[in-house]
């Protein structure tokens, strides 16, 4: 079962790692990321940051969407943790399972301008999130747990 | 709902709590106490203000340092107060812990003992750390 897609430009992190895996009862996390899965030290980092007993898996975007779609996923309660929202929306097309995303952290940069929080999206992002409003999903900001939903269609 | 109460020589015990809600989360049930920042105001009053403005509630106590003014004032009263848990040694781990695991553990004791433990183990010298991780990736 999937408990929550987030999109944070630091991934693992405190936190990920200590608010948000406890709030959600996850017991694994699913790093699902084209650079990490062949970068031996980011890798490493992100391991030391995992949680005590919770299960990590780091996996390219595209195994990913084939681990998701197989079914061997079905029996966790599965956090996933993307880098932007180009990655976030591949899994949202490629896995129609997934039906809430959290915009928690992106990085402000050129040509980005800031919706809300921490949260700074280029047009071409804009783009894609709307894309995944209209498909359904719930699109919500919120840094740490306790904070109240912003909904992405509220502020684009 | 208990109560935490951090306190420190100087910033640190504000410091802190603004690092702690950077990662958790704004929460209610904290005090601080910052000793020595202001010329007349003494130690031992800001610790009776908390007190009085806590009662009847359990308050977990953690200070900077074994030993130093501050948790010595705060060792005066455990002996007399009950309702006071006091903890040397102010860090983030132990915070994170100790917050986030106030929700669901009941039994107090239980609680500073597993977030003193787990505190601890997460101090690390990451060079070593990471020549002894051959952490084997793991799959679903």
């Amino acid at each position: 079962m999937i408990k929550l897609l987030r999109v944070d430009h630091r991934l693992l992190h405190g936190q990920v790692a200590f608010s948000w895996t406890q709030f959600l009862g996850a017991d694994c996390i699913l790093i699902a990321n084209d650079d990490v899965a062949v970068n031996e030290l980011r890798k490493t980092t992100i391991k030391l940051a995992k949680p005590q007993g919770v299960k990590l898996v780091i996996k390219n975007i595209a195994d990913s969407i084939e681990a998701l779609n197989s079914g061997v996923t079905d029996s966790y309660k599965l956090f996933i943790v993307v880098e932007s929202v180009a990655d976030a929306e591949k899994l949202v097309s490629g896995y129609k399972e997934i039906k809430q995303v959290n915009l928690g952290g992106i990085k402000a940069k050129e040509g980005a301008r800031n919706i809300s929080k921490a949260v700074n999206l280029l047009p071409k992002e804009e783009v894609l999130v709307r894309k995944m409003v209209d498909q359904g999903v719930e699109v919500e900001i919120r840094i740490v747990p306790g904070d109240k939903k912003i909904y992405a269609k509220d502020v684009l | 709902m208990r109560q935490f109460v951090f306190a420190s020589h100087g910033f640190f015990a504000e410091g802190i709590r603004h690092a702690l809600e950077l990662i958790i989360g704004k929460r209610t049930n904290i005090s601080t106490i910052c000793a020595y920042v202001e010329q007349g105001v003494e130690l031992k009053s800001q610790i009776q203000e908390v007190l009085e403005r806590t009662v009847p509630h359990e308050l977990i106590v953690i200070t900077d340092l074994f030993g130093g003014s501050v948790n010595n004032e705060f060792m005066n009263l455990v002996a007399e107060n009950p309702r006071i848990h006091l903890i040397a040694g102010l860090n983030l781990p132990l915070l994170i812990d100790l917050v986030t695991m106030s929700d669901t553990q009941e039994n107090t004791e239980a609680l500073i003992e597993d977030a003193l433990k787990n505190a601890k183990a997460s101090m690390q010298y990451c060079n070593l750390t990471m020549q002894k991780t051959k952490a084997e990736d793991e799959d679903f």
